[in-house]
This record gives structure tokens, sequence and C-alpha cells, in this order.
């Protein structure tokens, strides 16, 4: 059919080598952690993980807005997060996460936030090093002269940690984590402008963990 | 020359000859490759001579024949032979045909879906639509331009995370050197899209530029009432022609001693469209806003004149009250007054409309319920999905792009490019 195009296929934006380059990311910060070595203070003796805890992070992350018109690009920004909860035994603590993403260009504000339970889980009661999974609410907003571009679906979340001890109570913990959000339609000033879009977020950073 | 070979497939070459136009149309028609939008394939050759074909004749200035000349065509959707782009020189035998048509359009990414533009088609349609709307434009007004892997943006917000990019060529008929657009607003456009985010659109019909009958002063922003457009039964559009006036430009080309002139400022001409070809019930399927600029047009409206048409190489020679034309072109063309006599119409004039440019701005489509092909008259309008007489045929992506408001939007294509050539002379 003259004319029917076939527009998008010669537009090769490769989404496919970025997301293997998150991937790449993540595994390169846990091979990192798992060469780290041991010091002094981390061999002082058995964590205390008891009753509840709270726990802070800044750092770096990309996040991703992908669909059928978004430019997919992995874009940095600061991210932080705020988590606390109860310990229900030395393996396993339990909680809720909020991490913010954010980043300007050219005056567009972007932030991405997530907000839901997570669990975070340690081999056994010696352990420091520890996964995390977690799911909930997440959130998309961009915003320029009034003017904005905002999403709001349901997303997992994976990452890891290590709580290096300063004190018996206080650790400092680097992690990293994944978050990922399909289904999202992106709303433009509230009218649907793509459907189907998926949110992503990968970060790392350093946080103090209060046990 | 891409657009030469195209002409092995064309039915002929002396298209006067209509017995072999028929004959060899056929020949043509029958050995079609991969079908085009200007030619699905679905009506051959009729051998029949739109009224497009033929117009130019050679000046004293120009060395092509137009035997030469009208071997450049094609055959339209309708099967009729239409003229098309074709070179200022002629590269078989080096001769100039004195006028220019913009871009070589075989150099865009899409050309292979389009195929070779039928300079006057929906004017010819016009014709079988309505008999009493008649609007025959003439050929050197014809203007291609194209460009490929346009980067496109998108309102607000939406331009941090969205993308796309367009392969673009359009065609408009912009005559820069009579009086006909100053009281004439419907002009023969096509344009093509194909964009990464699915947006598409092949479209040929007669845009309505600004109200009939007027234009726009560029210095005052008055709508300037010239008379009665042709034909007198013109419907106003949105946008407006910006056209230069006398006093615009005398106020910018005729100045003291010390200053330079601003021909920049003075000559440029911005057509400005807001087009929609619309459905029977008026739903817009596709909404488009370019703005075509022409800088150093041979062109300016004096109405101290029969013809109101003034003349901006004629400004290099007048001197009143110590203000005259000073330094830039009227410098370059006449060797600061040394060179006289030099006409509108010679090729020694800058004055030639060869430097183009376009703003993209923005592209609508609003078709997420297709179908792809739609039928609508010449003028855009009354979109159905069967043909009727003098109906032509739409393509349109079955996309809605407006997302939410969120629109896309296109750059400056172009930027004063300069498709000039020697020999190229007004009327271009």
């Amino acid at each position: 059919m003259a004319g029917s195009g076939g527009a998008r296929g010669r537009f090769d934006r490769d989404k496919r080598s970025r997301a293997a380059g998150i991937g790449t990311a993540v595994a390169l910060w846990v091979a990192l952690g798992a060469l780290a070595p041991e010091d002094a203070a981390a061999q002082a003796g058995t964590p205390v993980r008891d009753g509840q805890w709270l726990g802070v992070g800044l750092g770096g992350g990309l996040d991703q807005v992908a669909c059928g018109v978004c430019a997919g690009e992995p874009r940095p920004g600061i991210v932080g997060h705020v988590r606390f909860g109860g310990t229900l035994n030395p393996r396993l603590l339990l909680g809720g996460e909020f991490d913010l993403w954010t980043r300007g260009d050219d005056g567009i504000r972007q932030f991405l936030a997530s907000l839901g339970p997570v669990a975070l889980f340690y081999a056994d009661a010696d352990a420091r090093f520890h996964l995390k999974a977690g799911a909930g609410a997440v959130g998309f907003r961009a915003a320029e002269d009034g003017d904005e571009l905002t999403a709001l679906t349901f997303g997992i979340t994976g990452g890891l940690g290590y709580d290096h001890p300063i004190t018996e109570t206080l650790s400092l913990t680097p992690f990293a984590s994944l978050t990922l959000a399909p289904f999202a339609d992106l709303r433009f000033n509230g009218d649907t402008a793509v459907g189907d879009a998926t949110l992503g977020l990968l970060q790392a950073g350093l946080g103090l963990t209060w046990h | 020359m891409r657009q030469r070979r195209e002409q092995r497939f064309m039915p002929l070459r002396h298209a006067r000859l209509a017995g072999l136009a028929l004959g060899l149309g056929a020949l043509g028609w029958a050995c079609a490759r991969t079908p085009t939008f200007n030619n699905p394939g679905d009506v051959p050759p009729t051998g029949e001579l739109s009224v497009a074909f033929g117009r130019w004749t050679p000046t004293g200035f120009d060395t092509c024949s137009q035997e030469i000349h009208d071997s450049y065509s094609t055959v339209g959707p309708d099967g009729k032979l239409y003229p098309t782009w074709h070179p200022p020189i002629d590269p078989a035998t080096g001769c100039n045909f004195g006028h220019e048509h913009g871009a070589d359009p075989s150099g865009s990414a899409i050309y292979d879906e389009i195929g070779p533009l039928p300079f006057g088609y929906a004017n010819e349609r016009l014709d079988l639509y309505d008999p009493g709307m008649t609007r025959h434009e003439d050929h050197v007004g014809h203007k291609v331009e194209f460009e490929n892997d346009v980067a496109m943006s998108f309102s607000g917000p939406a331009d941090a995370v969205f993308e796309a990019r367009c392969h673009l060529l359009i065609k408009l008929h912009q005559g820069t050197h009579s009086k006909d657009a100053f009281t004439n607003n419907m002009h023969e456009i096509m344009y093509h899209a194909r964009c990464s985010d699915g947006s598409a659109v092949s479209m040929i019909f007669m845009t309505k530029i600004g109200d009939a009958g007027e234009f726009v002063d560029p210095c005052t922003g008055n709508h300037i009432d010239v008379g009665t457009p042709s034909p007198a039964t013109s419907p106003d559009g949105g946008g407006k022609r910006i056209i230069p006036t006398r006093s615009c430009v005398e106020s910018q080309i005729l100045v003291p001693a010390g200053d330079r002139s601003n021909f920049n400022g003075g000559l440029r001409e911005r057509w400005e469209i807001s087009e929609q070809l619309r459905t029977v019930d008026g739903h817009a399927l596709v909404s488009i806003n370019p703005y075509f600029n022409v800088s150093r047009p041979s062109r300016f409206f004096d109405p101290a004149l029969g013809d109101f048409t003034g003349r901006p190489i004629a400004l290099c020679y007048e001197s009143e009250g110590g203000l005259r034309a000073r330094g830039g072109d009227c410098e370059v063309a006449t060797r600061e007054g040394e060179i006289q006599g030099i006409t509108f119409d010679d090729p020694r004039s800058p004055f030639n409309g060869v430097r183009r440019d376009f703003d993209v701005n923005s592209l609508r489509i609003a078709n997420a319920d297709g179908p792809e092909v739609w039928y609508t008259d010449p003028l855009g309008r009354n979109a159905r999905t069967e043909p009727f007489p003098g109906s032509i045929r739409q393509w349109i992506a079955v996309i809605d792009n407006r997302r939410g408001g969120a629109d896309m939007h296109g750059p400056r294509i172009g930027k004063q490019k300069d498709h000039g050539a020697p020999g190229v002379h007004p009327p271009n």
C-alpha cells in the first residue's frame, strides 16, 4: 500500500540496548559489592536488628519513561528515599518506603516517585548484605509553565544493600534498586496522551540505617 | 538525475503528440513499478493533458525549449499528464529553464512512496468539482522542499519525554513575482510526512491562505483590501499572506546617507497556513499550520501602480530627497549604480525569490478510527470514504497524535536556502 509507510520501522531507537545498559549497571554494582572487603568494623560482631528501624538514602538514578512516542533514554537525576518499619525477625524486616527521583531540563522539572510496602531479606542473623523487594504506587510528573505530563501506576521494586556498621545501631548502607511500573497512562494536563507506558527507575547511593 | 530517469517510466516526452502519449502512457502504466501515492496504479494513463501541462514557454533569457521542459512530466492519479519537478538547468543539454522548483524531491527519504509530484493536480480536480471555481496557477510558482529525519518537538513538558522524527516532503505553489497573491488565497499544497511515532499523511489540496481579496502588510499588520479574488468565490481561510508593501519597503530600503538598506527586513514574504482536512460533518482529520517564507521576492504591493506590482530592482535606481537604496543587493547588482537598465526579469536581478524556508509547526492527526484513505473535495473539505466527482484521494495514518494537547511540531527548514542557479530569473 503506497503511503502505508512502516514509519516506525525506519527510526531505530534501539531501546533494547538501553535496557541492556541498565541491566549491566546493576550487575556491575552487585559484583563490586560482592568484592568489597570487610573491614574491622564490619567484623565487629553480630548486627543488631530488633524492633523498629529507619533508613534514609541519597544517590543518583536513571529514570526511563518508555512508550510508543517516548524518547526512552535513561536520564540521570538525583534520588533519595526514606523507609521505616519493624523487624519481624533478624532475617526479615518489613516496612514502607518512599523514593523520589528528580531532574530539570530547560525549565522542565521532572519527578518520579514510588510509595509502597517493602521487605528486606538477610540470609541469616549475622548477615549485613540484604535483598529488597517491594511494590506500590509509582508516579511521574513533568511540569513547565502550568502544563504538566503525569502518570500514576503500580510498580514493583527489587534491590540490594549492605549494612556497614558505624555504631552498634547505625549502619552506612550502600544500596541499589530497580523499579519497574508498566501499564501507565501518560496524561497531558489530565487528558490521556499516551497509554501503556512503562516507568523505570534504577538508583544507587548511600544511606543510613538505624536498627 | 533521478528525476530524469523517472521519465523513462512516464508515458511521453513529446507530450503534445496525443497519440504517442496514449501509446507510451499505456506502456508506462503497464511497466509501472511499485504503486506510489501520486500514481497508485488504479487509473491507467489517459493520454489527456492537464491544464497545468505546457503552460511554461521560454522567455528571451531562457535557452531550453518548451519541448525539453515538457519532457519533465508525470501521470497524476487521474491518468492525466502533469508537469513535475525539474532542475533549473537541464542536465542532458545544459540549457536553462530560467526558473526553479526548489529542492529535488527525489532526495526525500519518502520519495519512493510518494512518486513524482503532479504539479497542478488539485487545480485540475477543482475544475471537475466546481466548474464555477476555476483556479489555475502558473508553472514557475510550484516550489518543493523536503527534509529527512526532522527532529520534532512537543508542547511544554512533554518535550522532555516524547521524541519523534519525521521525513517531510512539501510542495506549495507560492508565486512571488506577480500580483496574483495580492488577492488570491487559494494555492495548491502537497504535504507528505512520515514520522517515527506513526504519524503520517499524504495530502494534496487547494489551501486557503488568509482571506480572499486581501493580504497583510508586514510593517503595520494591516489587512490590505486589494480587490476581487480569482475565482470570485474563493472561500476565506485561516492564516495570512504577509507581502511587502511600497511604504514598508521604502522604510527599510530607501535610506539616508550613512545607513544601509535592510533587504532582509524589507523584502520578505511570509505565507502562514492554518489548514485542516475535514470530514463531511466537520471533523478535522488533519491540521497543519506551516509558514512559508521567501526572501527577496521580485514584487511588492504598490497601490500607485496600475497592476499594483512594484519591482524591488527598480528601487535600486530610485533616489528622492537623499533617500536611496544603499549597500547589499542593490550595490552588488548595479555596482553602486554603474549598471543601468536591469529589469525585474533580468537574471542579474537578485530579487528573484530563490531564497526560501518554511516553518513546519504543528502536525495534528485525529484519525484513530480510520480509514487510511479518504476522499476530500479539492479544498480539503467534505472528506468521505468513497470517491466522488472531483475528489482527491488523501492518505492519513490511523492514529490520534494530538495526545491530549501535547502537540507535535517541527522547526524551520531550509533557513533561506538558496535555490538559485545560473539563468534563474523572475518570474520564478
